[in-house]
């Protein structure tokens, strides 16, 4: 009885033995790790998803950020865009390869646009100040004062090296609507480069997105509400596994005294062929793209072309999708995001 | 029965009840520490064979020692919940209206209980009373079914034990 | 068969029948509503149902490989289907009106409708 208890007993120990111990086998997956940062004049996150590693990940893309910071702001003086303006009508200014790109970039833009996108805009965007601290409305005679500066064709790049010449005195450029996709584009670079697989980046809004969740779900990246008046509220969802979603509009910064006195919104992204806020009827434009410089761009383009000749534009080029808010609140959207879009908002009325 | 024999007895209770209560979180029926109640049948041999004093003993740490091997703070809430429930209402029919019950009949009481006890638990743990009604009707089915068999194996362990000499021995 | 166990089986079928009737019954406000998907009581999902809405198939990874797929259309709300070893969330059928709840304890996972639409975000984030 005692020898066959003693057995029992042992079975017992090694079963709970195995049973606790497949308790304790847990292994842990990927965690989330999150960075928020203040760069490029905007707010910044990074939620990624990764190992042990992951803190250490996201200071490399830290690093990058500030890195495109200092090479591209118009108001630190001694990065490139600096150093250009300084330099226009003098000699051609030597840059870093990265800023060679991005205004690359925003030639093509500016050519396929027009001009409607164009960043030699800084001397309006300058004399205007909406972004400043004392933004004013400018008298007409000033603003064609400086509209004559305004020419992307008077930027000329030297591909072999790697130098950006402005031929006129008094003109400068403002990578403003380009620099933050840039940026999202680096940052999946090196989180791809790091084995990081699902990650979503937001750079002031411009939101990138890789890989869709953990879950294996689309990421659900919301359309900014133009008129939240400061709130973060979305209109509508859009669906992106890899890619980047952009959003411009007169709701981002304009002149608040002007706007509490008379509703009418002085804002941010001007129209290179009148000096003024674009006025196309638009309150905002969103642009799905796989890069988040191409998305960035465009979404500045679109906004100030307009629903008809904008989303034309959109149709054209390859993998961008766009949709465009009207002020009456209608949503027009290209031909690629028809039946994608999830509108949220009753207010908001989508177009067939 | 002295003291140290009657702990023994109870111990060996406690540790067969522990092995039912592990080998029952084997069984995908449910859920992690939702569990049909097999550990009832040494449930009912103490509460029939000691008492109900005794059987709430074998309950709880059959209960605790269960979640600690095997389990976690909700496990261990479940079965307690459960345990003590059914545990309850076994003794209130044994002792109070054994006659007009066969010993089926209590266990079954006592598994719907069990049930019903871990479900409220979940309710709370979970924060709404849907998994009550959800759970309910499939697990009281479950609980006829395990019922019957646990009221079965009891009424056979306890005539084994009252048949033989050294137990009723020690009994006496 | 004794008297009181045939009381045991009637107060059984009569626990399986309020069952399957609360699950029915319950709360049955109008008006606007959410869904709130639950992992282990922590909220991993909710959206706003509204007339004209796309439905919605919300995957729930309960990990280790476990999942539930949640089909929210504006009619109703079911899990469609899941690898758990019950099956009862996916047996149970739809839910239609708020306060009703689908439940999936072995991947601690609860699916259920709530009153109103709570200030949520059922977006990961937002392009502004």
């Amino acid at each position: 009885m005692k020898r066959y208890q003693r057995i029992r007993a042992l079975i017992i120990a090694i079963f709970l033995l195995g049973v606790a111990l497949q308790g304790c086998a847990r292994t842990a997956g990927p965690q989330e790790y999150r960075k928020d940062i203040f760069a490029l004049n905007t707010w910044v996150n990074i939620r990624i998803y990764a190992g042990k590693d992951g803190p250490d990940i996201l200071d490399k893309a830290v690093k990058r950020i500030e890195e495109i910071e200092n090479r591209m702001s118009v108001t630190i003086p001694d990065s490139d865009v600096s150093r250009i303006n300084s330099n226009a009508g003098k000699q051609p200014v030597k840059v870093h390869d990265d800023t060679f790109e991005v205004i690359k970039k925003a030639l093509e833009y500016a050519e396929i646009s027009n001009g409607a996108f164009d960043i030699t805009i800084y001397p309006i965007v300058k004399l205007w100040g909406i972004t400043s601290e004392h933004p004013r409305v400018p008298t007409e005679a000033e603003i064609q004062d400086k509209l004559r500066f305004v020419d992307y064709r008077n930027v000329v790049l030297n591909e072999a090296e790697k130098t950006v010449y402005l031929k006129e005195p008094g003109m400068g450029i403002d990578l403003g609507a380009i620099a933050k996709g840039y940026a999202a584009d680096e940052v999946a670079r090196i989180l791809k480069e790091e084995g990081v697989v699902h990650a979503l980046i937001n750079m002031g809004g411009n939101v990138m997105a890789m890989g869709g969740k953990p879950n294996g779900q689309p990421w659900r990246i919301g359309v900014q509400d133009p008129r939240a008046e400061g709130a973060r509220r979305h209109i509508a969802i859009i669906e992106v596994m890899d890619g980047s979603v952009v959003s411009s509009g007169d709701y981002e910064r304009y002149i608040v005294d002007i706007y509490k006195k008379t509703g009418k919104r002085y804002h941010h992204i001007f129209d290179p062929s009148t000096g003024y806020p674009a006025n196309s009827g638009l309150m905002a434009t969103t642009v799905v793209a796989q890069n988040s410089i191409d998305a960035d761009a465009l979404s500045t383009t679109v906004f100030i072309m307009g629903v008809e000749r904008g989303l034309e534009l959109v149709d054209k080029l390859e993998g961008i999708d766009a949709l465009a808010i009207t002020f009456d609140k209608k949503i027009y959207t290209s031909k690629g995001l028809k039946g994608k879009l999830i509108v949220t908002d009753k207010e908001y009325e989508l177009q067939p | 029965m002295n003291k140290v024999r009657k702990m023994v007895m109870l111990a060996l209770i406690i540790s067969q009840a522990l092995v039912l209560h592990l080998i029952e979180g084997f069984m995908p029926v449910v859920a992690p520490g939702i569990k049909l109640g097999l550990a009832n049948i040494m449930t009912l041999v103490t509460l029939v064979l000691f008492g109900f004093k005794e059987a709430l003993v074998v309950v709880i740490v059959r209960s605790v020692l269960g979640s600690l091997l095997a389990g976690s703070v909700t496990a261990m809430l479940y079965s307690l919940a459960g345990g003590i429930l059914s545990c309850l209402v076994m003794g209130w029919l044994y002792f109070r209206w054994r006659a007009y019950f066969s010993m089926m009949g209590i266990s079954t009481a006592g598994a719907i209980f069990h049930n019903i006890g871990q479900l409220l638990v979940a309710s709370w743990v979970f924060g709404t009373i849907g998994i009550l009604f959800t759970y309910l009707p499939v697990l009281t089915v479950a609980a006829v079914g395990t019922g019957f068999f646990v009221g079965l194996a009891s009424r056979y362990i306890i005539k084994y034990l009252e048949e033989q000499k050294w137990f009723k021995w020690e009994r006496g | 068969m004794k008297v009181g166990d045939l009381i045991v089986y009637i107060f059984a079928v009569a626990l399986i029948m309020v069952g399957l009737l609360g699950m029915y019954a319950m709360g049955t406000q109008g008006g606007d509503k959410s869904v709130v998907v639950e992992l282990d009581g922590q909220e991993v999902y909710s959206c706003r149902v509204y007339k004209g809405m796309a439905p919605v198939e919300f995957r729930v990874d309960a990990g280790n490989g476990q999942y539930n797929i949640v089909l929210i259309t504006y009619e109703e709300v079911k899990i469609k289907e899941a690898n758990c070893p019950d099956q009862v969330c996916v047996k149970s059928g739809p839910i239609r009106h708020a306060g009703q709840a689908i439940v999936c304890l072995p991947h601690r996972v609860v699916v259920k409708i709530t009153a109103g639409h709570e200030e949520t975000p059922d977006v990961d984030d937002i392009a502004s």
